[in-house]
């Protein structure tokens, strides 16, 4: 069955917001940990990017011949 | 993706990889001849390093100190930093360009090449830095390297390699996305998109890397003293990231050759496939903290919460894991029709090297992840944390596991792109079996004389610790022998086949790896009895062994 | 289940695992314990000393517990008493570590008392773990912070004090002893 359009975009923005509730947690520890919230930053910055990135190519990607959905391609038969 | 050729008269399961694999752009198969190239040097190299470490551990060689900690040092980098990320990098690029539909080649490949460049420079600065002075291990350890020769070098060498991954990461986003611009492909497959979520993840890892060793060669190199900020927790956040990228990507080749041996893939949506490999960037952040469990500035709450955190890592490894074992069960039922709980197993193509891989590979994980599962426990701090424990569990993942997967799939990527046929077969499908005795053998006697207190990174103790240490070593030391010559012997194979395997087109080249061809059963008709029992058993035995050694801990004075 | 709903079972199955990490916390199976070289109990921290100000106490209690006779360090009646709420021994053990060595390198002490070792490391990581028939204590010194560590040895005899954390280019010799009598 094919995956639905948006799919990829959808699980990159969700790690995001899961980094996201990470890196509001640690904020509620007492714990000093150099580099840790900046790195959480970073990281769900990214992914939130990525997605968008996705979610743009999703839209904007022409539909003239759009292949058979959901394969890999090395195993097409 | 580029134009496939006629697949008429390839009749083995692997033939559309290797059509797929051999039609890339020359390009592209230029750059991931390099990144295999260096990928199988630097195994080679590493190994020779750990074959000196396990003769010293093992009482059968005495290096002077300063040496021994050299080549130790040598070792980690070399395995570590090098080895996995060039292969890791030459995987996942072949995953992006042959799983990708629409993808003729890779997008900013020279972004891709100066990464490479910029890996290379790492990795050779880091050779020298050691021999300079920089004796402190593939950690780094500072503020240990104040003042020492090489130090900053060493560090150097880190940021290069950081800025190398950045590089070459890219490349691996951009041309999954560049197939949806083009409107190629609406959804990718499971396996661009775990390459793509890896990809992504060693792009935010690299930031970390450039954070803690950028910071650390401006220290060394404006003549260290005091710190102003805390090295050991910045390398960890990094460090942890490190841990999961190899292992993401480990799972991805389990999942990619089980299709290549078997012809089988997931009987699962792309979906699930792809919320399992999400898992593994889910579970990262909140597990991180069960590096630090001797730390004594982190709290007991604070590790009681890590403790129970830390479960969750296992999770997205055996979900891939039952998605791979329930689809090859099921799928063999029905191709095969065999009865009973065990026999469908005996139509698996064992003489497969790459499927002998990455079998071997799960076993060594079994044990990996019981031991894991120890290690995370709070309680076992006091007694297993830097003892050699650590390292003798580690090694069932990064050799057993990691390392022989990676090598599976070399089996196939490098006959293909060189167009010769794997050298011997039969005796590289062997050499799995041989490497799991290594590692049980190193793994086991390695945690036994952990837990009677030996200490890691501790090569020759000049001090009497329990009597039975130094026959455990010695048992160490044999297992990490053993390890080594059939590590080599994977070298050696791999690089007579590129040299000197016999010559074969498209379609024969991988003709000599025997594989079964299976066509997926139907969701709704999934009969896989043994995989769920499986399942079941892992997790009772992952559950009881925890809770068995929590008995075994003895009356330590504190 | 339909193919769309996989993976929202998939993940309630993996999230089921929680069912059994409430008990297994609740059980105790995880629980640090107090006085395992943690700064949580207040006993130490970063920042509580300057490792000068450690060795100079470090030296002193060396100097009053110097037996001449036995030729070692002896460790004082421990003295634990109650404050605020805190059970603490106003006679700690205090050791200090550094490349490559212990001061106090051997230390005597009673069998069957608890004592509160009070440690910290003089310059870079070190370990200050024990050897004993039943493993060892591992415990792990920290640049800048205080540790402390409650011991009690049931069984006389002697114990090696060792570093387990890699210190440079004599750390296969850094070692202790401990005198249990």
């Amino acid at each position: 069955m094919a995956d639905d359009k948006g799919d990829d975009a959808k699980i990159f923005l969700s790690i995001g917001v899961v980094w996201i509730v990470c890196t509001i947690g640690l904020s509620f520890t007492s714990m000093e940990m150099f580099g840790v919230r900046e790195a959480w930053i970073v990281g769900f910055s990214f992914f939130l990017l990525v997605a968008a990135g996705i979610w743009r190519a999703d839209s904007r990607g022409k539909k003239d011949s759009p292949p058979e959905q959901g394969t890999d391609s090395a195993s097409e038969e | 993706m580029a134009e496939q050729g006629d697949d008429s008269t390839i009749e083995h399961a692997s033939g559309r990889f290797e059509a797929s694999l051999s039609s890339l752009a020359e390009e592209d198969r230029r750059l991931l001849k390099a990144f295999v190239l260096v990928s199988i040097f630097t195994l080679g190299l590493g190994v020779l390093y750990a074959l000196l470490l396990v003769l010293v551990k093992g009482g059968f060689l005495s290096l002077e100190s300063t040496l021994a900690y050299t080549i130790l040092t040598l070792h980690g980098t070399t395995v570590f930093y090098y080895w996995l990320y060039f292969v890791q990098v030459a995987v996942v690029m072949v995953f992006v360009l042959v799983y990708t539909d629409g993808v003729d080649e890779l997008v900013w490949r020279n972004l891709a090449w100066a990464g490479f460049g910029l890996m290379s420079a790492g990795f050779l600065i880091d050779q020298i830095a050691p021999w300079m002075g920089a004796v402190i291990t593939y950690t780094g350890l500072a503020p240990l390297s104040d003042g020492m020769p090489g130090a900053d070098w060493f560090y150097v060498g880190y940021v290069l390699l950081g800025l190398g991954l950045l590089c070459v990461s890219i490349p691996c986003i951009a041309t999954p996305i560049k197939a949806k611009l083009d409107g190629k492909v609406e959804s990718w497959s499971s396996i661009t998109f775990a390459a793509t979520l890896w990809a992504a993840l060693l792009t935010v890892t690299s930031f970390a890397a450039l954070n803690v060793f950028g910071r650390t060669a401006l220290w060394a190199l404006e003549g260290g003293g005091p710190m102003d900020f805390d090295y050991m927790i910045a390398y960890h956040v990094m460090f942890h990231n490190m841990h999961y990228l190899p292992l993401l990507s480990t799972v991805l080749v389990w999942y990619a050759l089980a299709e290549v041996t078997t012809g089988v893939k997931s009987i699962f949506s792309d979906r699930l496939s792809k919320v399992f490999f999400a898992f593994y960037l889910v579970v990262l952040p909140p597990t991180f903290l069960y590096h630090m469990f001797l730390d004594p500035t982190i709290s007991a709450l604070m590790k009681t919460v890590a403790s129970t955190l830390a479960m969750f890592i296992s999770i997205p490894t055996i979900m891939v894991f039952v998605i791979i074992l329930v689809s090859l069960e099921a799928s063999a039922r029905v191709s095969e029709g065999r009865q009973g709980l065990f026999a469908w197993m005996r139509d698996l193509p064992w003489g497969n090297p790459a499927f002998s891989s990455i079998a071997a590979a799960c076993v060594c994980a079994a044990a990996g992840g019981v031991l894991a599962n120890i290690l995370i426990q709070v309680k076992f701090a006091a007694l297993l944390s830097d003892t050699f424990a650590i390292p003798a569990y580690f090694h069932f993942f990064t050799v057993g596991t990691i390392s022989l997967t990676f090598i599976g799939l070399l089996m196939y990527v490098i006959p293909i792109l060189y167009g010769r046929q794997l050298w011997n077969p039969k005796l590289m499908a062997q050499l799995p079996w041989a490497l799991t005795v290594g590692v049980y053998l190193f793994g086991v006697s390695g945690i036994a004389a952990g837990y009677l207190g030996s200490p890691r990174r501790t090569l020759a103790p000049e001090y009497d610790l329990h009597a039975s240490i130094p026959l455990l070593n010695a048992l160490v030391g044999l297992g990490g022998i053993i390890m080594a010559i059939v590590l080599l012997l994977f070298v050696y194979g791999l690089v007579r086949t590129l040299r000197s395997g016999e010559e074969a087109g498209v379609g024969e080249v991988t003709a000599n790896l025997p594989t079964v061809r299976w066509e997926p059963a139907e969701p709704g008709a999934v009969k896989a009895p043994t995989a769920t029992i499986v399942m079941f058993v892992a997790l009772a035995a992952l559950f009881a062994l925890t809770w068995l050694t929590f008995s075994m801990v003895g009356d330590l004075p504190g | 289940m339909s193919r769309s709903s996989e993976p929202l079972g998939a993940v309630l199955t993996s999230l089921s695992l929680l069912l059994l990490i409430i008990p297994w916390s609740l059980g105790g199976a995880y629980t640090a314990e107090e006085g395992a070289g943690d700064a949580h109990a207040g006993h130490g921290g970063p920042g509580e000393m300057s490792a000068g100000q450690f060795m100079a106490i470090t030296i002193l209690f060396e100097e009053n517990n110097w037996d001449a006779d036995a030729g070692i360090v002896v460790a004082p009646d421990p003295g634990w008493m109650v404050m605020g709420g805190e059970r603490m021994s106003m006679n700690p053990v205090y050791l200090a570590a550094y490349q490559w060595g212990y001061s106090p390198a051997e230390i005597q002490l009673e069998a069957g008392v608890e004592y509160q070792f009070r440690m910290m490391t003089m310059d870079v990581y070190h370990g200050a773990s024990v050897s004993t028939d039943s493993g060892s204590q591992m415990v792990r010194l920290i640049p800048g912070v205080v540790i402390e560590q409650r011991l009690t040895f049931d069984e006389p005899g002697e114990y090696t004090l060792y570093c387990s954390y890699y210190c440079g280019e004599q750390h296969n010799g850094m070692s202790g002893k401990i005198v249990v009598v």
